[in-house]
């Protein structure tokens, strides 16, 4: 069976791109029976990066990640088993720790890993040796074995599955080059090559470090924010004797290298800390295959580590310096899922230097995903709708690829390892002042927002350098006492938080069209009073969450939307997918219109009295527009999103700076304290607010989350309405708990940040959503889904139902496991009671508080 | 206010006409019920021993009397003056205090005192009348009853148990007290608050439910009572004379309770208690916190006609006086105005003779010890409150007290050398500080004490600055007219910390 050489004229899905992730996702279609694919390539199958790749097979990631992963290896190895020489080896690898903390960082990865069914062990250097006797060990404080890890061929691969895709009826065209993809009312409508025109329902992108490139061939624009950087492995001739062939692949993270058995030799390959785009930066040439410098002096650094950790390696003659560019993303995640911009676009790239790893599961996802309509895994860390056209920009791609290659070996500190390059894009209007505050910054969406404010910086004093985020830590964060600062003025004085960077949208429409339109996409009841205010979920068809948000009814015809920060493109594309097709409605995305600034604490009722002269004691979610200072039509809204009393205003953005002034000034009576977003995190942990891409998502239903009550089922038909009516006569078979982690002392133990595995009778029923601190509980807290054991990693439909009782049955004992060491957790169903602030000051009766006797 | 006016004014005392004057007689026949700690007597001597030595003036020759130096002037001004400071986290950052004496002895007293049990300091001010017994007693007294009030049930019972076996439990940390009371009376007044915190044990959960204007209700009522029962007490047929004299003097009084961010002012009669406050544009403006209970108060007024038959009317407050006699209309003691005739009659009257009955005396009581008490949240706007007695404000007006205050707390940093707050500083910060400093020198006071400050300007202040002359003359008056010119004198100024009040919770 041979490749085609005349382009049909119509078929229903065209890949672009015959690499190895393309060809999965083209062999995965016509294994569900969709076989009516065109796969374009503009040169031969494989020609593209494909060819090139360590071709190992890491499972030591972020659980999303090592599922897609898990399930590439299992077609692997099938494919060995059906007789294709691909090279397909299950050589384990081992993980080395140089540090204490990377020893942390694997260990946490390894209790989720272990909960989840794949085998690994921390080893001992001794034991390490006995796995690989070239190592040197002395220098280590750990290492993870990871049996199950493999090595492959990714040519060989790449080759058969084009093969099985041809088997499968999949039409290959080589040499096409794709001018245009053609849409209409949005959506694909065809694919203009240098062959002919070729009319289809849908297309996947699947063109590697082409893909950008091609993205832009399309009217609307399409996104794919990911450039080609150089990457660099260094392969040594045959040893003699031979290498076994089975010697384990070696992550030496804090090096940043990895090394594999290579045809009898070694591979070496690095992930360096400063790496360099592909091409100087400019486009992919033509020729770009004689493009490929060997810089060894980009590599020695990281070569000599690799000599410090083998030092077998010295002797070796002549090695061979492979520069293999492949495409990095601005968040070193895939790119996948269904573009934004055009309907039945998919698109499949970023794969980050290690196409092979990835590519069948990515193929299976996709293909499911376009023949479903919707993604049968949690992809949303992968989502191509993280990004707004900032990240497609090409300068902004380039700085941020210098640093994105080094930290796929880097430790992830939680919340405090942010990217150094390419930032103060999306600023608030309040960025400049914040930083003269003391405000360390981290970015969402690319939008600047101040994580803690370091208060002893003295801003005044010119030549003083910004406060910079202390060196990340597992335990207890270094500026955690700035934190306990705010969280005070939050719940004794004024906390004042900047939430500019969520997400706005208006939407309107000339008569009640709007309405209808809400009703139909929210599951909550929108159809409140002018001025009123609703939380609710916006639904898939499962019941899942596509979107949690705030409607604000601003007239009869005119809603006011917000919704969290990396919302601003899915939320806005799953509304405009769902609008009536009679135009009736219009959306406008207002993110940048307002600065939001959240005033909360017992004592902002009384300063923003005082600020706008008037009364603003308004009713629990109504909003009303007030002056504040000499500012007019400040929306003030009765919520914030800490769930302690105060207010959320609204200001148009050119009065920004004059609210926040005020704020501050007349505020220093009432206490006031800049907030930063991650005092606001704890705080919301600790009200058990579930949010988005955390608790919720499009696999998690209200019913589940405890939101149920934010349903209204006896509303007309809205979109996942029955479902969640399905659900509720059911009972959920996954239940969102709080837990309290009593034993921990958050000086001294390390701190569950998200992620950890969680038990109840020793056996596995869930994994931590979000985790923090809980300030006035003085505990560590965590929430996450807790289901029956067993059912854990998605399967039949028959599923036990999780009730209160099975969650907090008296002889129910919950752990949490946190980098291998399980601590007691104890469960709520309902946030535990906080003691609630009054913003009524004036109100409060007194009470005599007696002074701490001695003893009588 | 000129001191021509003043004078007209005073004609009589709070007591009216010849019952002043019977209770100035009586008061040399009464043994003194309290001493005074040896350094103020000694002061007090020397005071005295001035004033008697210029008596031998006539009033029309005071123009030719001996104008006092002005170190004479400050020695008298500064005799009684007190500064507190406090070191611990609170509201409060210090108070000053002063009192000047026109009466001899002064019928004015004051107690500041740190609760202990509790958290909160006590300070007041009493002015007593018709003899100074009463005021002295109040003062001794009045904060044991009312922190007793405030204790919850398990604190209480705890210092019940601790009275009962002798322990030594203190609920108060007395500031500056210089007075000491006769042991015979110190015996029954602790037998009496003793019963006092025994009954208030016995109300079950009266913590569930705590009002703070009721726990300074009842602990003022309760000390009325005890007053009056103590005074009633006959021993072998025989009355105390210690007590009953107590008992007929009276006592105007104000007292704060501030605990954090809540202010609670009690007052009974005419003394006044203002608050400074700072306003957004750096102007002071004077907070009222007490409303005076005298017959310009219309609602006090109303309040006495509606206690008592219509037929009273005329009688009840007749000439801007309760009953024709007492300025006050709520006072301690004075129970006079209190006990139904039969008592007066048998008791009283033997020892005071017939005018000790007030005339028109059909429905007593007319006089009651129920304070007012009202709560103020302390914002960081309000920097002090002055507590003084009506000497004071006779002379001055509450925004005057303000202004006065508010200039001398600006003006006394001047009074210690310069200082740099803290190491790293540029030219030019330091440069803002020189010329706020020199801001401050030009109100540079004489006195440190805020409270001495508001004396020497409220006596000796005209338009154009203090006026040594005047505040010579009204300094050495003989003794006989100086009550005519100026009242006793008593002033407490208390700072608040406006970065506590920033940050202290709600």
């Amino acid at each position: 069976m041979g490749n085609e050489t005349v382009l049909p004229k119509q078929t229903q899905v065209v890949i672009c791109g015959a690499g190895t992730v393309a060809n999965s996702v083209a062999y995965h279609l016509v294994q569900n029976g969709w076989n009516d694919i065109v796969v374009l390539e503009q040169k031969k199958i494989g020609s593209g990066t494909s060819h090139f790749g360590s071709g190992t097979l890491g499972l030591f990631k972020p659980i999303a990640d090592r599922n897609l992963i898990m399930y590439s290896i299992k077609l692997y190895r099938r494919l060995q088993e059906l007789g294709y020489d691909i090279g397909f080896k299950q050589c384990g690898s081992v993980n080395l720790a140089q540090t204490k903390d990377r020893l942390i960082a694997l260990k946490r990865q390894m209790a989720y890993h272990q909960a989840t069914g794949l085998h690994c062990e921390v080893v001992g250097n001794k034991e390490l040796k006995n796995f690989h006797p070239y190592l040197k060990t002395e220098d280590l404080e750990g290492a993870i074995w990871v049996p199950e890890d493999a090595v492959a061929k990714p040519q060989a691969i790449c080759k058969a599955l084009a093969k099985l895709a041809k088997e499968g009826g999949a039409c290959y065209v080589e040499n096409c080059q794709v001018l245009q993809v053609l849409t209409e009312n949005s959506r694909v409508k065809g694919v203009e090559t240098n062959m002919g025109t070729v009319f289809c329902e849908y297309f996947v992108n699947c063109a590697g470090m082409w893909a950008r490139d091609l993205g832009l061939k399309c009217s609307p624009r399409v996104r794919v924010p990911a450039i080609p950087a150089e990457h660099f492995y260094v392969t040594t001739s045959c040893f003699e004797p031979k290498l076994d062939s089975m010697l384990p692949c070696v992550r030496d993270y804090d090096s940043h290298t990895y090394v594999r058995e290579w045809e009898g030799g070694f591979m070496v390959g690095g992930f360096e800390l400063e790496a360099k785009p592909a091409f100087g930066g400019s486009g992919i040439p033509e020729d770009w295959k004689n493009k490929l410098p060997q810089d060894w002096n980009h590599f020695m650094p990281l070569w000599e580590k690799a000599i410090h950790r083998l030092p077998i390696l010295k002797d070796v003659h002549n090695p061979v310096l492979t520069n293999s560019p492949d495409n990095f993303t601005p968040d070193g995640r895939w790119i996948l899922g269904e573009t934004p911009e055009v309907t039945n676009y998919f698109v499949s790239v970023g794969m980050n230097g290690n196409s092979l790893q990835g590519a069948g599961g990515i193929g299976k996802a996709m293909a499911e995903w376009i023949i479903e309509g919707v993604p049968t895994t949690e992809l949303i860390p992968f989502s191509i709708q993280r990004f707004l056209d900032l990240h497609n920009n090409r300068q902004y791609l380039l700085q941020r690829t210098r640093e994105v290659v080094g930290r796929h070996y880097s430790i992830m500190y939680p919340h405090q390892c942010e990217y150094k390059y390419a930032r103060k894009l999306r600023c608030s209007p309040l960025y400049s002042v914040l930083e003269k505050r003391g405000a360390v910054f981290g970015t969402r969406m690319a939008y600047e927002r101040a994580v803690y404010f370091d208060s002893t910086y003295k801003g005044k004093f010119y030549g003083d350098p910004l406060p910079r985020m202390p060196p990340g830590s597992f335990y207890k964060p270094k500026f955690f006492d700035f934190m306990r600062e705010e969280y005070l003025a939050c719940r004794e004085g004024v906390g004042i938080i900047d939430m500019s960077s969520f997400s706005k949208i208006e939407i309107k429409s000339s008569g009640s069209q709007v309405v209808d339109y809400l009703q139909r996409v929210c599951s909550n009841d929108v159809n409140i009073p002018v001025g009123g205010i609703v939380h609710t979920g916006m639904q898939n068809e499962l019941g899942g969450y596509e979107n949690d948000c705030m409607i604000v009814r601003q007239n009869d015809n005119s809603f006011f939307m917000v919704s969290p920060t990396n919302q601003q493109t899915r939320t806005f594309e799953w509304m405009q997918r769902n609008l009536p097709p009679d135009h009736s409605v219009a959306l406008t995305d207002m993110t940048s219109m307002y600065t939001v600034i959240n005033v909360v604490g017992p004592k902002s009722r009384d300063l923003m009295s005082e600020l706008s002269n008037s009364d603003v004691n308004l009713l629990p979610f109504t909003y009303k527009k007030v002056n504040v200072g000499y500012a007019s039509d400040v929306m003030v809204m009765s919520f914030t999103h800490t769930g302690e009393p105060g207010y959320c205003l609204y200001v148009p953005s050119e009065y920004a700076l004059h609210v926040y002034d005020r704020l501050m000034t007349v505020g220093r009576d009432y206490g006031a304290r800049d907030v930063g977003c991650l005092t606001q995190r704890f705080m919301r942990i600790e009200k058990f607010i579930a949010f988005w891409a955390e608790e919720l998502t499009s696999l998690t239903t209200p019913f589940e989350a405890g939101a149920g009550h934010r349903v209204k089922l006896d509303k007309e038909y809205f979109i996942g309405k029955f479902a969640l009516q399905r659900q509720k006569e059911q009972g959920v078979t996954q239940r969102l708990v709080f837990f309290v982690l009593e034993d921990i002392d958050p000086d001294i133990h390390i701190w569950p940040w998200g992620g950890e595995p969680l038990y109840r009778n020793g056996e596995f029923v869930g994994t931590v959503t979000s985790a923090g601190y809980g300030f006035t509980l003085d505990k560590l807290i965590c929430v996450g889904y807790i289901r029956h054991p067993g059912m854990t990693m998605g399967g039949s439909n028959d599923r036990p139902v999780v009730t209160n009782e099975f969650i907090m049955a008296r002889n129910a004992r919950y752990e949490i496991d946190i980098a291998g060491q399980r601590f007691l957790a104890k469960p709520h169903i309902h946030a535990p009671h906080i003691p609630h602030v009054n913003m009524d000051s004036t109100s409060r009766r007194y009470r005599p508080t007696v002074v701490s006797l001695k003893t009588v | 206010m000129t001191i021509g006016c003043r004078a007209q004014q005073l004609v009589a005392n709070k007591c009216f006409g010849k019952c002043s004057v019977r209770s100035a007689e009586y008061r040399k026949r009464v043994r003194p019920i309290c001493t005074f700690s040896k350094n103020v007597i000694q002061q007090k001597d020397e005071v005295i021993s001035e004033y008697y030595h210029r008596t031998l003036y006539t009033s029309k020759k005071l123009a030719a009397t001996p104008r006092l130096s002005p170190q004479e002037v400050t020695n008298i001004l500064r005799a009684n003056e007190h500064t507190q400071e406090f070191t611990t986290t609170g509201s409060v950052k210090s108070y000053d205090s002063n009192q000047l004496s026109s009466n001899n002895p002064i019928e004015d007293t004051r107690t500041e005192a740190q609760c202990l049990l509790t958290k909160g300091l006590l300070l007041g001010v009493f002015d007593g009348h018709g003899g100074a017994s009463c005021a002295q007693v109040i003062a001794k007294r009045l904060f044991h009853y009312i922190t007793a009030c405030l204790l919850p049930p398990d604190i209480l019972h705890k210092y019940l148990n601790a009275l009962e076996n002798n322990e030594t439990m203190e609920l108060l940390d007395v500031y500056n007290d210089k007075v000491e009371l006769v042991d015979e009376l110190k015996i029954l007044y602790e037998a009496s608050f003793k019963t006092f915190v025994k009954e208030l044990s016995q109300i079950k959960d009266n913590q569930r439910d705590f009002q703070m204007k009721e726990a300074m209700e009842k602990a003022f009522l309760r000390l009325d009572y005890d007053l009056s029962k103590e005074a009633l007490y006959k021993n072998d047929g025989k009355v105390n004379m210690k007590t009953l004299s107590v008992a007929m003097s009276g006592a105007v009084a104000c007292v704060a309770h501030i605990d954090g961010p809540h202010l609670h002012i009690a007052s009974i009669g005419d003394c006044q208690s203002v608050l400074g406050v700072l306003t957004d544009d750096n102007t002071w403006t004077a907070k009222k916190l007490t409303t005076e209970h005298n017959t310009d108060n219309q609602e006090e007024i109303e309040r006495i006609f509606k206690e008592h038959p219509n037929n009273e009317r005329d009688t009840v407050i007749k000439m801007e006086r309760l009953l024709g006699q007492l300025a006050p209309l709520r006072a301690f003691g004075d129970f006079r105005y209190k006990w139904n005739k039969s008592t007066l009659s048998s008791t009283v009257l033997p020892h005071y003779g017939e005018s000790v009955i007030p005339p028109n005396y059909y429905t007593p009581p007319y006089l009651t010890a129920r304070p007012e008490v009202k709560h103020h949240r302390l914002t960081p706007r309000d920097k002090f409150l002055v507590i003084a007695s009506d000497g004071l404000w006779d002379l001055v007006s509450p925004l005057q007290v303000v202004r006065l205050v508010g200039e001398h707390m600006s003006g006394k940093v001047t009074l210690s050398p310069f200082r740099l707050p803290r190491k790293d500083m540029r030219i030019s910060d330091i440069n803002n500080m020189l010329l706020q400093r020199k801001e401050g020198l030009k109100m540079k006071p004489i006195d440190r004490n805020a409270a001495t400050h508001l004396m020497r300007n409220a006596l000796g202040g005209t338009e154009y600055g203090i006026d040594h002359v005047k505040l010579s003359q009204l300094l050495s008056m003989p003794q006989e007219l100086v009550r005519v010119f100026r009242d006793d004198i008593t002033i407490t100024v208390t700072y608040f910390d406006s970065e506590y009040l920033r940050h202290c919770p709600p």
